[in-house]
């Protein structure tokens, strides 16, 4: 007899309860769907990180971490596929599966909907299909791919939002009741998530396989860009993932003209004084570095000249802060999405890799395509990004094509909310493997019934 | 550095494996030297692929840095970091009784990381390619403009049940109002035509749209297999954007991240100007000497 849950006593879990689970390398996002409410998604850190203290936190109780200098990270997520079970296994248990969790639920009346990246390998297939079933035991399963997931959604509402101060054009209005119950006709999905970029068409909610196209630039490959600059430059940083992180996500942004914030930026050749170079030229921002005593966050402030000049001579005033003077930092670090070969990487830019996604498609899908690219993942906050992308796209396609890239209001649980859709889906049961059928038929089956999804 | 002339030949070899794999060594032999040149630089620039790679004049020892230095930038530390998974607070469920399956104990004992597994992964295919077994391969990479091209072709000339009444649309563009009486397509959502306007036959107004693909082609398209890990990577140089040739790549300066102007005659680092290449020979210096 299972001890009585605290949390939620008054409604025993219906075995209708699914458990949607976006595993991402950096965050999970989690909820449950049971019937037709799905709850909110809570995003949970998908690591475990030992401060400087030599303090252990796993997943979400990162949150009682005061002092993230010299925090150091194990993620078993690499390169978006579940790698090291063993890190995995302990964060799913402290945040599911435990009976003081924050999302408790018991997987043999649970559904379990995992999302998963493209192209996999066939053995982390495996061991993930051998985890859930063997060791958690849920009652049924269906793993999918995450690109696909964002096509059930009102995707045309998304664009209309974006296009909206634009062009007062109308388009055709797509019920709302509709939308939840079938896939987006044709997305053309950019998830630039933690570890990589992919770019997948997404047909009726089925990823086009031959076009999925995967550029090694993410989150983490920023940020590590981003430390070794600033250590170059300013100081050690190489230590400090978490502050710089934070750097990254509080000041950088795409440059919409990069040619031109780079001249602005540039300090001179010797003794040449530029006037954008002294007094910021409106891209030097000052980031005010935590010291985790009397401010636990950066701040992020305009560049103040005085201060800087100030700095030089520390006789002149007592400062407080360590502060970080951004200049090209802001976009030269963005702009590796768009153009990796800047450091030497030999992978084409975002923009040519969705036209190299697209020549794998017949022509007569080009312009369905390009009007309905959506952005997802965490580097899609960057500013600019969705514009930049927009303008560049443009430039290579034909002419005659519209292009729109839009973001959804959250690109970051948008395939969690995708998911929770799908999870509603009526064709969803056909999608899902029972625990028996798991038995009965083996991990090969499950492989290939996963691989072919739902049927035309 | 002073490595005795010693120089490291780039590679792509990943050796902190636990326990081994054979990788099969899949670099091109691009190292023709053209046979009509005498000129050393032009040999040299050619072997190394010439205006195709970034840094047209980088040698194998800058190269092997060069991706060092990214490789680098996909770690998850600076330092190489062991954590060990803390013990259960008290009152949580008791895991530790339960026995695993012998399957789970394998998967959560591995210490392999992801290129382990990459690895091995690319061994078991190249052992499939050198000896085939009857089944068929896993994966054809259809990634080709003329793969994608031809298979259009061959699905519009192959007859479809649904085009009864309606002519063969030609494989070249056709106009607007024809897209709407194309064949009635199972699989597409069918949307009703724009609304009528005065200026539809104006020609200077008529917009051409290819057209759409048939159902089988569809239906190949969404049935085929995914490609391999390595193979869904963006391919490089880009060339498929129309223009053959890819624009050459941009060079930055080392120091402080603006366009590289010059480069440093010890090491070819480039930098921007005067300042930036003093605090550059500071380093170049005490690692090259004088």
């Amino acid at each position: 007899m299972a001890p009585p849950r605290k949390s939620k006593p008054q409604r025993p879990p219906p075995p209708s309860r699914t458990l949607v689970l976006d595993n991402g390398a950096y965050t999970i996002k989690a909820g449950f769907v049971a019937g037709h409410i799905a709850d909110d998604p809570r995003v949970i850190p998908n690591c475990i990180t030992r401060d400087h203290d030599g303090k252990t936190y796993v997943a979400s109780e990162i949150a009682q971490c005061a002092d993230f200098s010299e925090a150091v990270f194990r993620r078993p997520v690499e390169k978006g596929f579940i790698v090291n079970w063993e890190a995995q296994k302990e964060i799913w248990e402290r945040e599911f599966l435990d009976d003081k969790a924050p999302q408790p639920c018991d997987p043999s009346e649970t559904r379990l909907l995992l999302s998963e990246p493209s192209n996999s390998l066939p053995v982390l297939q495996a061991n993930c299909d051998q985890m859930v079933f063997e060791e958690f035991g849920f009652a049924s399963y269906y793993r999918g791919l995450s690109a696909s997931f964002n096509a059930y959604h009102d995707t045309q509402a998304i664009f209309r939002a974006q296009t909206e101060p634009l062009s007062s054009e109308p388009l055709p209005v797509r019920p709302p009741a509709v939308a939840a119950q079938s896939p987006a006709e044709l997305v053309l999905l950019i998830d630039s998530g933690h570890s990589h970029t992919t770019v997948t068409p997404v047909f009726q909610g089925r990823p086009i396989h031959p076009a999925v196209r995967r550029l090694d630039v993410g989150g983490k490959f920023l940020t590590n860009y981003l430390t070794h600059v600033l250590s170059l430059r300013h100081y050690d940083m190489r230590n400090e993932t978490y502050i710089v992180n934070e750097i990254k996500e509080a000041a950088c942004y795409v440059s919409l003209d990069f040619k031109r914030d780079l001249e602005r930026s540039w300090k001179g050749t010797r003794g040449e004084r530029r006037e954008p170079y002294i007094s910021g030229g409106g891209i030097a921002k000052d980031y005010v570095l935590p010291d985790f005593h009397t401010r636990s966050q950066g701040i992020v402030r305009d560049y103040d000249p005085a201060q800087a000049f100030r700095a030089k001579r520390p006789a002149m005033g007592e400062s407080s802060e360590d502060i970080l003077t951004l200049r090209n930092e802001r976009f030269t670090i963005p702009e590796l999405l768009f153009s990796p070969s800047d450091i030497g990487m030999r992978q084409p830019g975002l923009p040519d890799l969705v036209l190299q996604s697209l020549h794998c498609l017949p022509q007569g899908l080009w312009p369905g395509f390009l009007a309905n690219i959506l952005v997802v993942g965490g580097n899609s906050l960057l500013d600019g990004f969705t514009r930049r992308l927009q303008e560049d796209i443009t430039k290579l396609v034909p002419d005659e094509c519209t292009v729109r890239v839009a973001r959804p209001p959250n690109p970051i649980t948008n395939t969690w909310q995708g998911g929770a859709n799908l999870a509603r889906h009526p064709q969803f049961d056909s999608l899902a493997v029972t625990k028996l059928e798991y038995e009965e038929h083996g991990s090969v089956w499950l492989a290939r019934k996963f691989a072919a999804g739902l049927g035309p | 550095m002073n490595n005795f002339g010693v120089i490291e030949i780039a590679s792509a070899k990943t050796t902190n494996a636990p326990g081994w794999a054979y990788v099969p060594d899949r670099q091109q032999q691009q190292h023709l030297i053209p046979a009509g040149t005498t000129n050393r630089k032009r040999a040299r620039a050619a072997a190394s692929g010439g205006a195709q790679l970034s840094f047209a004049d980088a040698n194998a020892r800058q190269e092997a840095k060069a991706r060092r230095d990214i490789d680098a930038l996909d770690r998850d530390n600076a330092r190489e970091v062991q954590i060990a998974i803390p013990a259960k607070p008290k009152g949580a469920r008791a895991g530790g009784g339960k026995k695993f399956t012998p399957n789970v104990r394998k998967i959560l004992q591995s210490q392999k990381t992801f290129t382990n597994h990459l690895d091995d992964y690319i061994a078991l295919q190249s052992q499939q390619d050198a000896n085939p077994t009857p089944t068929p391969a896993p994966s054809a990479a259809n990634s080709g403009n003329a793969n994608s091209r031809s298979a259009q072709r061959q699905a519009s000339t192959s007859k479809r049940p649904s085009a009864k009444l309606e002519p063969e649309p030609e494989p070249e563009d056709i106009e607007m109002p024809d897209a709407s009486e194309a064949p009635q397509s199972t699989i597409l959502t069918r949307h009703a035509p724009p609304p009528p306007h005065a200026e539809d036959g104006n020609p200077l107004l008529a917009s051409r749209l290819p057209p759409l693909p048939s159902d089988d082609e569809l239906c190949a398209l969404l049935a085929a297999p995914p490609l391999s890990y390595l193979e869904a990577r963006g391919t490089w140089p880009p060339t498929t954007g129309g223009h053959e040739q890819a624009y050459p790549t941009r060079v930055f300066c080392a120091i402080c991240g603006y366009w590289g102007r010059v480069r440093c005659m010890k090491c070819g680092t480039r930098v921007c100007a005067l300042d930036c290449l003093e605090t550059h020979q500071q380093g170049c210096i005490t690692r090259y000497g004088l």
